[in-house]
């Protein structure tokens, strides 16, 4: 401050990602003169969601960064390729930490350091900044931002708000998400992917709510901004909403409960829960072969993580590409002839076997567009069909009772598996359909669950990787669904 | 001149064939030399053609950019970019703490314009009159001290007595 004598004294902290990590940093003590703050796609916790894993799965672009930030004080190079297609590359390494090693990546500390902490123990809780924030909440005025599709940190503003929430601290903390890519916000918003906004959505949100409360909290005499709760983008009315309250529904405590949608019988979906089937073998549960020999690719191959063309609207990416192959799962509803409007974080609710003792499940919420597309909004008649991701993710099996102390699946017995997808504020229209698919890989963006259980995946040796037959149950007892948190 | 002047003479000149030539030439070069008092700047390079200090004019830009290594507590310098719109007299601080080169983060373009220096997205804070802050933390870029992946809280996992809250005080201090 003493180098800036035209200032009044007054300081606003911004940035995103990593620099969003900052912010949040400055937030557990803030000095006096830090009056306001935008952590924008911080970086808050790397193993729920942020960056390096989501629930335990580790995310292997992180190698390219590792060695970009950790080999140089200024810029490091990336990771050389053998292969153009990255599919074919970490394929041909192995697990994650053999490919690690072979690229030298052993003389990085931090790779050692998280290399040794594959769970979700003291290493990860304690650096935790969802839960920090929480247990030393600051006054200071604060806007947490994210993408409602970001790629890279689409864990830490929605949980740091929504645990300063639970902790009575929302009156000077507000949720912001628009339709956006990671660290979109700074950039042009007019859309992402095939999906098409309603003007330049990032400059409508730095115009109408950032500058002025940055100005209502830094230039004394400025009028308050009109700011609510949470200003989030509707990504199927394609028009910006405003809550006094969010999320919409949840499990407790919210205007509405969560709504299970069910997996049924012949690739069905409903809010009704699954009928009776006669006994008999394979009734009320749907079977597919995971092999890791041919894992599930994230984005159709040949995809070069450099591609950033490719990268940043993948979470938009039309899952057609994978709907035909036998190890992806999916089941839809009939054509909506009524709007569904969920405003909330859904959850999976997962009843699953398989012949493996180690599992990963990807489970993603899909908007199927009408075969032929006449509205005119959001998407161009040439996507007749799409198949939009609303809210995605992977979890790791060994993880399913304790995210800090894993246990082997035990082979052929049904087990329970719940989490979070994330955030989401979409309307289904009438004409469209609602899917599930459901897979258990995700390559290479994740690494490979060998599917035999090992104690740190990173060392698996090339024998543990072995095919399983997964099997998803959908019967009265053992209901799969997602809960939706469908709008009242 | 007259040494380096050897070095100027295409190769095959200096054959034995063309030695005669080459004296000629030689004393030529002598004899133009011997009329001139001092070598013409504007036709030959006298010392180094980088100057010792280049003063670039910025009478024209509508900022001033300085940079400065801010102290932490601990002695550790950060290195540090302000960008203060001309003629800002009590205008609010923008203040970015970065691990991504902060020299390069405050010059997208190198312009007279702070819009066009400055990231896309500060459109409104330059419009606003806002001065914009970037600095590299520490062990990155610019900055002194050492280096660790999203430094943990000082804690368990930091038995340091700095971490990016300290450095965050400090920096605005």
């Amino acid at each position: 401050m003493r180098n800036v004598p035209e200032s009044n004294g007054r300081v606003g902290m911004v940035g995103s990602s990593y620099e969003g990590w900052t912010v949040v940093m400055a937030l557990l003590h803030p000095h006096p003169a830090l009056k306001v703050a935008a952590p924008e796609s911080p970086m808050v916790d790397g193993w729920m969601g942020d960056d390096w894993f989501h629930y335990g799965a580790f995310r292997q672009p992180n190698f390219d960064y590792f060695t970009g930030q950790m080999t140089k004080k200024g810029e490091g190079d990336e990771v050389p390729r053998p292969r153009y297609d990255d599919y074919e590359t970490f394929l041909l390494a192995g697990s994650a930490g053999d490919y690690a090693h072979a690229n030298g990546l052993d003389q990085l500390p931090f790779w050692r350091r998280m290399a040794a902490h594959p769970a979700y123990d003291a290493f990860w809780q304690d650096q935790a900044l969802d839960h920090l924030v929480a247990a030393h909440p600051s006054d200071v005025p604060t806007l947490w931002e994210q993408g409602l599709w970001d790629q890279e940190d689409m864990w830490g503003a929605v949980h740091s708000w929504l645990a300063l929430k639970a902790a009575g601290h929302e009156s000077n903390n507000v949720l912001i998400m628009g339709p956006w890519r990671h660290s979109q916000v700074n950039y042009e918003g007019d859309g992402l992917g095939p999906l098409t906004w309603d003007g330049d959505t990032a400059h409508q949100y730095r115009a109408t709510i950032l500058r002025p409360f940055f100005d209502q909290y830094l230039k004394p005499g400025s009028p308050k901004a009109d700011v609510p709760a949470a200003f989030i983008y509707n990504t199927g009315l394609n028009r910006w909403d405003r809550f006094s309250q969010w999320p919409l529904a949840c499990q407790a405590g919210c205007a509405a409960p969560m709504r299970p949608l069910y997996l049924q019988a012949a690739h069905g979906l409903s809010f009704k829960p699954p009928a009776a089937v006669n006994p008999g073998a394979g009734a009320g549960a749907d079977r597919y072969v995971s092999d890791p020999a041919r894992p599930v690719p994230y984005l159709p191959r040949p995809v070069a993580f450099s591609d950033s063309a490719r990268w940043k609207p993948w979470l938009t990416s039309d899952q057609r590409s994978v709907v035909d192959r036998g190890d992806v799962i999916s089941y839809e509803t009939p054509v909506l002839t009524a709007p569904v409007h969920i405003s909330g974080e859904p959850a999976a609710d997962l009843f699953a076997a398989t012949t493996g003792t180690d599992a990963d499940w990807v489970v993603k919420l899909i908007d199927v567009y009408p075969g032929i597309v006449t509205e005119n909004q959001v998407v161009g008649p040439a996507i007749g069909g799409y198949e939009l991701p609303v809210a995605m993710d992977i979890f790791r099996g060994r993880y399913r009772d304790s995210v800090s102390k894993p246990e082997p699946i035990p082979a052929n017995q049904v087990e329970r598996y719940r989490f979070t997808l994330p955030p989401t504020n979409h309307v289904f229209l009438p004409g469209h359909r609602i899917m599930v698919q459901i897979q258990s890989s995700w390559f290479p963006l994740y690494d490979r669950n060998p599917q035999t259980y090992v104690d740190n995946i990173f060392h698996a040796a090339p024998s543990d990787y072995v095919a399983a037959t997964q099997s998803i149950v959908h019967s009265p007892g053992q209901a799969s669904a997602v809960w939706l948190p469908v709008a009242p | 001149m007259h040494a380096d002047s050897r070095g100027a003479v295409p190769a095959p000149v200096r054959r034995r064939g063309r030695a005669l030539f080459r004296g000629a030439l030689a004393a030529a070069m002598l004899a133009a030399g011997a009329v001139r008092a001092a070598p013409d700047p504007t036709l030959v390079a006298v010392g180094n053609d980088i100057p010792p200090h280049f003063v670039r004019p910025t009478a024209d830009f509508d900022y001033v950019r300085r940079e400065v290594m801010i102290p932490m507590r601990d002695g550790v310098r950060l290195y540090t970019v302000i960008v203060v719109p001309k003629g800002a007299h009590g205008a609010p601080i923008l203040l970015t703490r970065t691990p991504y080169d902060a020299g390069k983060r405050a010059q997208r373009a190198d312009s007279p314009s702070m819009a066009a220096t400055l990231p896309e997205g500060d459109d409104v804070f330059v419009a606003g009159g806002y001065i914009r802050v970037f600095q590299d933390i520490r062990g990155k870029y610019g900055s002194e001290g050492d280096y660790v992946m999203t430094r943990p809280p000082i804690g368990p996992l930091n038995p340091s007595n700095t971490d990016d809250t300290t450095d965050a005080w400090d920096t605005i201090d």
